[in-house]
């Protein structure tokens, strides 16, 4: 077993890291997520638990893009599994770079997020059906991602021993997303109705419960359609998620950059309506 | 009346369009598609038909269906309300949500009149007290297996009320004739076929979907300013 995965030294990027009332105290942290094997192969299993404690605040970035490599043979695999836990008014960020699906890959990913009522969490993901450069599109075999977000269960939401187990699997469940995306076997890739881009991404984008009031929500659907208007470059849209608690952005492009550049603007939204700074290195 | 023969009069009454539950509001996103221009023909139709069938309908509503099908056939109303719950978290477009539970209380409203048993006197209780959200695909198996169906025939009479109304909603708004929608229906016969098959072997746990501009077009149809269909 190795342990490809670390962490750079915390940066911290703010002076203040905050601008209003709305927010408690507590400087936000910077950490870039270091990958020191040359990506993913095959029978790989790469595991990645985060846990927020009260109050912290974290933006996660990657140091480059995830490459899932050619595996030759037809049943191999890679998986990839991802904990997240944010605690009570604590915030992540996690932009990672792109998933990058070579030529005869297959990748499984699982990512389970557990968030107290008052956390927020921004968490993007960006797929490149293949090594676009050269050429190769959708020539991977398989791409299967599950999202799964739920309530943390804290003395207050804990139900009491004795009460009725009733809906139990589902009873907890915040949102849950399942794609299935295929490569060599997929026979709309090519159909502009499939994506009109080959990039392809997703933001979920949820806020505090306090803060997540109807007429925020729809501030900031706003605000995100402003930013499909003002670059043309990305096609994004937005719809409220089922709890209420915030967004779900899905996005196409033509290249990463516009989309990462598109993702920062959407997580400085999101920022702008708690009254946080924005992102350093201005997007 | 033969038991075949009055399964298919079931079938028929309940996959018609006839049958008011609300579906034929809907349009899926093929509305919001037909304005940006991004459809424009029966080619463009059909193949965005058969990607809501095999990549979104086939993979979380059909699933969903079959597993409240079974759990109405056991009389396990808890595992009804769990595989309602599933679905809706599984459902991200804001208005795809409102429009199953629209459509799917139409359902349970008409349905319970038609065919009076115990366990939609109790979902329309646990609607009422906001226990269940009552999509639309949950309802459609209940009162399928109520009234008798084969959990089969319900699968193809709940993708058949899909098929048309979308269909349907291409002739509404003008990009298709009646006879391609004819002509797209008979076409798209054997993936009707197939995800129906395949639904009743998913485990809940696996239900999926891949409509990335379709998922854009359903979330920008909310935002429409001039529009026929709520969804």
């Amino acid at each position: 077993m190795a342990y490809p995965l670390s962490v750079s030294p915390i940066f911290r990027l703010e002076q203040n890291g905050l601008e209003s009332s709305l927010e408690s105290s507590g400087d936000r942290a910077y950490l870039y997520r270091m990958n020191t094997s040359p990506g993913l192969l095959a029978g790989d299993d790469i595991n990645m638990s985060i846990q927020l404690g009260q109050g912290t605040r974290l933006y996660l970035a990657d140091q480059a893009a995830t490459k899932v490599h050619t595996m030759p043979q037809p049943a191999a695999h890679a998986t990839i599994h991802n904990w997240i836990e944010v605690g009570d008014r604590a915030t992540l960020e996690f932009l990672p770079e792109p998933l990058i699906l070579f030529a005869d890959s297959a990748l499984s990913q699982t990512t389970d997020i557990t968030l107290h009522a008052e956390a927020g969490l921004s968490l993007g993901e960006i797929i490149l059906p293949g090594r676009l450069a050269r050429g190769e599109a959708y020539q991977f075999r398989q791409y299967f991602s599950r999202l799964r977000v739920r309530s943390l269960q804290t003395a207050e939401n804990t139900p009491a021993k004795n009460a009725p187990a009733k809906n139990a699997p589902a009873e907890n469940l915040w949102f849950t997303e399942r794609i299935n995306l295929l490569g060599q076997n997929n026979p709309f890739a090519q159909h502009n109705l499939f994506a009109s881009g080959q990039v392809l991404g997703s933001l979920l984008l949820i806020l505090p419960a306090t803060v997540a009031t109807p007429e925020r929500l729809n501030k900031l659907s706003g605000m995100i359609d402003e930013l499909t208007e003002a670059d043309g470059s990305v096609d994004l849209a937005s719809s409220v998620l089922p709890t209420g608690r915030g967004l779900f952005v899905k996005a196409i492009s033509k290249t990463t950059r516009d989309m990462q550049r598109c993702f920062k603007k959407a997580i400085n939204c999101v920022r702008q309506l708690q009254g946080q700074t924005m992102l350093p290195y201005s997007v | 009346m033969s038991d075949t023969l009055d399964q298919q009069f079931v079938l028929m009454q309940l996959a018609d369009s006839f049958f008011p539950s609300g579906t034929y509001t809907l349009s899926h996103g093929l509305e919001s598609l037909v304005q940006s221009q991004c459809i424009t023909n029966a080619d463009e139709v059909e193949t965005f038909v058969r990607l809501l069938l095999c990549n979104k309908i086939g993979g979380t509503d059909l699933v969903a269906l079959a597993h409240a099908y079974q759990a109405s056939a056991d009389n396990n109303l808890d595992a009804i309300a769990d595989v309602d719950a599933r679905l809706y978290a599984q459902t991200p477009i804001e208005k795809t949500r409102i429009a199953q539970r629209q459509s799917g209380r139409a359902l349970l409203m008409v349905a319970s009149k038609t065919w009076p048993h115990p366990q939609l006197t109790e979902l329309s209780g646990q609607t009422a007290q906001g226990q269940v959200h009552c999509l639309h695909p949950v309802i459609f198996a209940v009162v399928a297996q109520i009234a008798e169906l084969e959990q089969q025939a319900a699968l193809a009479a709940f993708v058949h009320g899909f098929v048309t109304g979308i269909l349907g909603a291409a002739i509404r708004l003008g990009v298709i004739g009646h006879l391609q929608a004819q002509q797209i229906r008979r076409a798209i016969a054997p993936d009707m076929t197939a995800i129906c098959q395949e639904a009743s072997t998913q485990p809940l746990d696996d239900m999926w979907s891949c409509t990335p501009l379709i998922d854009l077009a359903q979330m920008r149809q909310a935002k429409l300013s001039r529009r026929l269909f709520a969804s």
